[in-house]
């Protein structure tokens, strides 16, 4: 049976959902209700999550039969899932059958693989940001550009802990940046941030917007 | 006179002829009397023209026709035999009671028209009609006036006293002008209730010389063809000459196409201007030339219209009216799709190469500084934290106080939400903040949202924290993965043990000595979140907070999350308790404990670091601001000499 969901049943459900829980923050006798629907929604996040991994492997096994330029990325991509998959499952057996101290298998693949991995990327990040920055007056040189370019330079001097003490406006500085005008630009996304939430919110729960389709 | 005008035609037959060659009409008789008195006014005078009834003339007038006497209606001339008797002494004859014999002379002089009418339907019928009575007698005697030759004096005898004052005026001066023919038309017959003449006549007399006597109304002429057209079959002369005129002005051979008619130009105002231009915009202006020539408030033509500019004008080019920067633009537009279609032309091998070198050169830096800093482990001890000189930043203060006065076998509860790039500055900064609590013998619970987070936690326990031999369902527990983000906190939130039954190891992870008496959330005696996305910092704040007391939650961020993490320690009331954020902000927890940790050790190579990249962003930025001034000043040198 081909159940179609674009239908005004999936928006039904989406919006009566959706006022419910809303509902259990003020009416207490929904609470028990809105927990039932949160729960069942941690469950399908999970199956998405799965659905996620599964779909991952099949774009790239398809890209493996494709035999182009790329496709020896793929293998590496279904070799490592694959591996680390096994792995878990090693890992999960010994612990939850026999007692063994927590994942040490996956924890030696975290700490010895993906940690460097990340951790160099990051570094590497940093001396590309480095090499930006002493690029920028090459392609932008005008005022704001030189502004811009002297305030990076004194938030790095700020944060600077060894002439903390000797010269102490030099760390005034970078908290005045910090926490004036980086901060007032800061409440005023979380302010916007709040009110496209609620917008958000509303759109869905008077169905206007439908992003489960429909 | 030895010639007979035919009445009907016109055309002149000699003498003895009874009937016109031209047209076969009936030529009248000679044998009119002499004494047979004049008609009292001549059919082509314009004053009363006879051709005209009298109802027609009244048309003219349109006032006078109840003035009239009803037995005059049949014929006009009447009006003239009430002047002539004026003329004679006599009382008119619409004041008098009219006698009979009156009334019998009126009929005499009046009843021409009855017989020019009798004589009309007789010739239908092709009758001739009887000799000397066809006419009236003053007609007969103006045919008459062909036979027989009279002096001007005896002429003057003939004619009535006030005809003849008239002809008298007349050899003075021209009777009728062309402007005295327009005055003059229409006669006056309500003058002649008073008995008086006409008002025409007595404009006439009163513009007459003084002395000169009166003035002839008309004068018969022998070739007067008038009169004889009158009576012709074909068309009138006059007619005919009007047609002739308009054939001449259609061939436009006499009249010229601006000329107007005299009594057209006789309208006209008789205000002039001389001058055409420069009048002002409340002036009238009034025509010169043309047709509307001095008529006022007519549109200029030439007073606006000056020739040298309508000569200018037409020497004026098309080109468009475009401005030098406009011609550039155009230009450069143009060159811009001229280029489209060309291949753009690779970027110098040499910058690449440069770009690279500078690249590695700067990483060469970096490495060599950063990594000679931690090896040396910074020499005399690690530098003071800059936080802690701050009077606002009392962060790590307030988390330490909330940590100081935990009790042992307190719990808390420990997200892990940051990525694994940034392991290195998260673990060193919330090393202290752990080390506090394990050495206050706390329980910790790890939670996370993101899928590293239980191994990160693994982590952290395992090499940061190795010193203390916790062990896994003894001294903390790992939770594990919430998935949902905002859905699975706000669940962890309401019924953490329903969320989360068992523990990372598959274990029952409430029955574990540190979380055997944790119902709620709210049970926890700290909540600290450590992460590095103020994303995810502000859905734990506002999922949790209405289920934990806001004094019990804290924050470790990293030093980019800062700035949009510290407004939720910054508000009023707070939303977190405590917050460190950063290395220096480690450093800050660590001296604050007295136990330095990895924020200690790490904070020179920091410092090293920051120098070091402030140095390079420095002298590379000057260098290449200063590349860019000279390249631009030589752009600026080419187009100038381009």
């Amino acid at each position: 049976m081909n159940i179609k969901f674009k239908t005004p049943f999936a928006t039904a459900v989406a919006i009566g959902v959706g006022v419910i829980v809303l509902a259990g923050y003020f009416i207490p006798g929904l609470i028990s209700l809105r927990f039932l629907f949160l729960r069942a929604g941690l469950v399908l996040a999970a199956v998405a999550l799965i659905v996620g991994i599964l779909n991952l492997f099949a774009v790239h096994i398809r890209k493996m039969a494709q035999n182009d330029d790329n496709s020896g990325y793929s293998l590496i991509l279904v070799f490592a899932l694959i591996a680390t998959l096994l792995i878990g499952f090693f890992d999960m057996f010994q612990s939850y059958m026999f007692g063994q101290p927590n994942f040490q298998t996956i924890s030696w693949l975290f700490t010895y693989i993906q940690l460097p991995i990340e951790t160099s990327l990051m570094a590497v990040m940093a001396i590309s940001l480095t090499y930006a920055a002493t690029r920028f007056l090459r392609r932008n040189l005008h005022t704001y550009a030189v502004i811009f370019f002297f305030i990076v330079l004194m938030v790095l001097i700020g944060t600077l802990s060894i002439f903390s003490q000797e010269v102490p406006f030099l760390t005034q500085i970078r908290q005045w940046i910090v926490q004036v005008p980086a901060l007032g630009g800061a409440r005023g996304l979380l302010l916007g941030i709040a009110l496209g939430t609620i917008a958000t919110g509303l759109r869905i729960l008077i169905g206007t917007d439908r992003p489960y389709g429909g | 006179m030895a010639e007979i005008h035919c009445p009907n035609c016109g055309k002149i037959n000699p003498e003895g002829k009874e009937v016109c060659d031209s047209c076969g009409f009936p030529l009248p008789s000679h044998t009119s009397s002499p004494n047979q008195e004049t008609p009292s006014s001549s059919p082509d005078t314009p004053d009363s023209p006879p051709d005209l009834p009298s109802n027609a003339q009244d048309a003219t007038t349109g006032e006078v026709k109840e003035d009239i006497p009803d037995g005059e209606d049949e014929g006009d001339a009447g009006w003239l035999d009430v002047l002539h008797a004026a003329e004679e002494g006599e009382e008119p004859s619409d004041l008098q009671t009219p006698s009979e014999e009156d009334e019998e002379e009126e009929k005499e002089d009046t009843d021409w028209l009855k017989r020019i009418r009798a004589l009309d339907v007789e010739e239908e019928k092709g009758q001739e009609a009887p000799e000397g009575e066809s006419f009236p007698t003053w007609m007969s005697e103006v045919e008459g006036e062909g036979k027989v030759e009279k002096t001007p004096t005896e002429e003057k005898q003939e004619l009535p006293d006030w005809l003849q004052s008239e002809e008298e005026a007349g050899e003075a001066e021209p009777i009728v002008s062309e402007k005295d023919e327009e005055e003059t038309a229409p006669p006056e017959p309500a003058q002649e209730k008073e008995g008086h003449f006409p008002s025409w006549l007595e404009e006439d007399e009163e513009t007459s010389p003084a002395g000169e006597g009166p003035i002839q109304p008309f004068e018969l002429d022998e070739d007067d063809e008038v009169i004889d057209d009158l009576f012709d079959e074909e068309l009138p002369s006059w007619l005919t000459s009007v047609d002739m005129e308009k054939e001449d002005a259609e061939t436009g051979d006499d009249i010229s196409p601006g000329e107007l008619p005299g009594w057209v130009e006789a309208m006209r105002p008789v205000v002039e201007s001389s001058d055409t231009s420069g009048l002002a915009e409340d002036e009238e202006y009034i025509e010169n030339y043309g047709p509307l020539a001095g008529i006022p408030s007519v549109l200029p033509a030439e007073a606006d219209i000056d020739q040298t500019s309508m000569e200018e004008g037409s020497k004026l080019s098309f080109e468009l009216q475009v401005s030098k920067t406009q011609k550039e633009y155009a230009s450069l537009l143009e060159n811009v799709i001229s280029q489209e279609h060309k291949a753009k032309p690779k970027g110098e091998v040499t910058s690449v190469a440069t770009q690279r070198v500078l690249r590695w050169l700067i990483a060469i830096v970096l490495i060599i500084f950063v990594g000679a800093s931690v090896i040396t482990g910074g020499g005399a001890g690690p530098p003071p934290s800059p936080a802690i000189h701050m009077k606002d930043e009392h962060g790590p203060a307030a988390l330490y106080e909330m940590i100081d006065e935990m009790e042992a076998r307190d719990t808390a509860l420990i997200a892990f939400d940051y990525q694994p790039a940034l392991a290195g500055e998260l673990n060193a900064t919330a090393s202290g903040v752990v080390d506090h609590l394990l050495r206050q013998e706390s329980y910790l619970a790890f939670i996370s949202t993101q899928a590293t987070g239980p191994s990160l936690a693994e982590h952290f326990i395992s090499n940061t924290q190795s010193e203390f031999e916790y062990q896994h369902g003894r001294d903390y527990i790992n939770l594990g993965y919430i998935p949902g983000q905002a859905a699975g906190v706000l669940s962890f939130s309401i019924a953490p043990r329903e969320i989360v039954p068992i523990a990372f190891n598959g274990a029952n992870a409430w029955d574990s000595p540190p979380l055997k008496e944790i119902q709620t959330l709210s049970d926890f005696d700290l909540f600290l979140i450590i992460t590095d996305d103020p994303t995810t910092a502000r859905m734990w704040i506002e999922q949790v907070n209405p289920y934990i007391s806001r004094y019990k939650v804290a924050m470790i961020v990293s030093a980019q999350a800062e700035p949009l993490v510290r407004p939720y320690f910054q508000n009023s009331p707070q939303q977190i308790s405590g917050l460190v954020a950063g290395l220096p902000g480690g450093r800050a927890y660590e001296e604050l404990a007295g136990s330095p940790n990895l924020s200690s050790v790490l904070l020179f190579p920091l410092n090293v670091g920051i120098i070091v990249t402030i140095l390079i962003i420095f002298i590379g930025g000057l260098a290449n601001g200063i590349l860019n001034l000279i390249k631009q000043r030589k752009n600026k040198q080419k187009r100038r000499g381009s």
